[in-house]
C-alpha cells in the first residue's frame, strides 16, 4: 500500500484548462457539474448561515448557479485570483436577501418586522459577511481536495488516511485494524497530505480565466 | 477551522491541514445527495429567460394593485380561465372556459395558451409558452396582469 499504484498522478500531469474558462466557452454539461461541485458547496455552506434550511439553501445554490451560467459570458475578464469569488459572492448575497425577503412576504410580516429585517441585512454589509464567505470558501476548497484524493487513491489506502488522520483513531489501533506496520501508516498520512495540498493549489487555480499546467 | 483570508496549504502544518480538513465534511452529504436533481432543474432553466422560482415560491397576478390570482409552485400544473372545471377561474371579459395553463419547468414558471380564443399575450408580444419573470405583464382577455413572486 505504500507504492503509488499506477495512474495515481496521471491528474496532475494533465494540462488544464481552467474551469471558469470552459465555463464561458463551452457551457457544457461537465464543466457546469464541476462548477456545481465546487462553487454549488461554497454558496451551500454560505446560505446555511442566514436562518436557511438545507432544502432553501439547494434553491439558493440552484438560482445563483444559473445566474452564473446565463452571465458569465458577460463577466468581465481579470486574471486575477480571487475576483471571481467577489463576482460570485455578490450574485450569492443578492440571492439569499432577495430569497429572505420573499419569505418574509410569504409570511405576511408586518411592516415592523420588515424593518428588522432591513437592519440585520445591513449587518450583512460587515467585516462578519466577509469572514463567513472566507470559512465556506476555505471548507469548499478542503471538502473537494480531500474527495478528488480519494478518488485518486486506492480505497485501502484513503481508508488508513481516515483512520488515522481524519478519525484521530491511535497508531496502535490503525496497525491492527489495516495489518501495515506503524512507519507505512506515517507514509499514507504524509502521502495524502501531499496529494490534498496540490488539489487545493489546483482548485485555486481553477479559477484563473486562462490556461494552466500542472 | 483556522481562518485566513487565502488558504496556502504549502504554509500550513499537518496537524492544523487535518482540523481543517475534519472541519470541512460537516454537511458535505447532504449537499451532495441533492446534485442530480439540481443540475437536472439547472438544465431545464438556463437556456431560458425565466426567474427562477424556488419550490416554496407563490406566484402572484396583480390587476391594477391588487391580487387577482395567487399560485403556488407546489401546485402547478394549473388552468386558467373562466370555466367551472378549471383550477383558477378568472371572470373577465374576453377570457376562454380554459384559457392558459402554468406550468413548472425545473425552477421556471412556463405560461402556455390553451387554444385560447383571443390569445394570450406576455409584454404586449403574443405567445404560445413563455417563461415568466417578476414584473412581466400578462394579457388575458381585457385584463393585464402584473406578475410577483413572492
Amino acid at each position: 500500500m505504500n507504492s503509488r499504484p499506477p495512474g495515481e498522478l496521471t491528474q496532475v500531469s494533465q494540462t488544464r484548462v481552467s474551469l471558469l474558462l470552459r465555463l464561458r466557452h463551452e457551457n457544457n454539461e461537465q464543466s457546469w457539474r464541476e462548477f456545481y461541485t465546487v462553487y454549488g458547496r461554497l454558496i451551500f455552506g454560505y446560505s446555511l448561515h442566514f436562518n436557511i434550511s438545507y432544502a432553501e439553501a439547494e434553491d439558493i445554490v440552484q438560482e445563483v448557479c444559473v445566474k452564473v451560467f446565463r452571465q458569465i459570458g458577460r463577466f468581465d475578464y481579470s486574471p486575477q485570483r480571487g475576483r471571481f469569488r467577489g463576482w460570485l459572492k455578490t450574485i450569492t448575497r443578492n440571492t439569499v436577501i432577495d430569497y429572505l425577503r420573499r419569505r418574509q412576504r410569504r409570511k405576511d410580516a408586518t411592516q415592523k418586522f420588515q424593518e428588522t429585517l432591513e437592519a440585520q441585512f445591513l449587518d450583512y454589509e460587515t467585516k462578519v459577511d466577509e469572514e463567513i464567505w472566507a470559512w465556506e470558501w476555505k471548507k469548499t476548497l478542503y471538502e473537494n481536495a480531500l474527495e478528488r484524493v480519494r478518488a485518486r487513491v486506492d480505497s485501502g489506502t484513503f481508508k488508513v488516511f481516515r483512520l488515522y488522520a481524519l478519525e484521530g483513531m491511535h497508531i496502535d489501533a490503525v496497525v491492527e485494524e489495516t495489518g501495515l506496520n506503524a512507519n507505512a501508516v506515517y507514509a499514507v498520512k504524509h502521502r495524502i497530505l501531499k496529494y490534498i495540498r496540490e488539489e487545493v493549489d489546483r482548485l485555486q487555480n481553477e479559477e484563473a480565466f486562462s490556461d494552466q499546467t500542472g | 477551522m483556522t481562518r485566513q483570508d487565502e488558504t496556502a496549504p504549502e504554509h500550513i502544518s499537518d496537524k492544523l491541514m487535518i482540523r481543517d480538513l475534519q472541519a470541512a465534511t460537516d454537511s458535505s452529504e447532504v449537499f451532495f445527495s441533492a446534485r442530480e436533481l439540481s443540475l437536472e432543474n439547472m438544465r431545464l432553466s438556463v437556456p431560458s429567460r425565466g426567474d427562477f422560482f424556488d419550490r416554496k415560491s407563490i406566484l402572484s397576478f396583480e390587476l391594477d394593485g391588487v391580487d387577482v390570482l395567487r399560485v403556488s409552485m407546489c401546485d402547478l400544473p394549473v388552468t386558467v380561465g373562466r370555466g367551472e372545471r378549471v383550477d383558477c377561474r378568472l371572470d373577465v371579459e374576453g377570457i376562454s372556459r380554459v384559457h392558459c395553463r402554468l406550468e413548472r419547468v425545473g425552477g421556471l414558471v412556463r405560461l402556455c395558451d390553451a387554444g385560447s380564443k383571443n390569445g394570450t399575450r406576455v409584454n404586449g408580444k403574443e405567445i404560445e409558452m413563455q417563461d415568466l419573470c417578476e414584473g412581466d405583464t400578462v394579457q388575458i382577455g381585457t385584463a393585464c396582469l402584473r406578475v410577483r413572486r413572492m
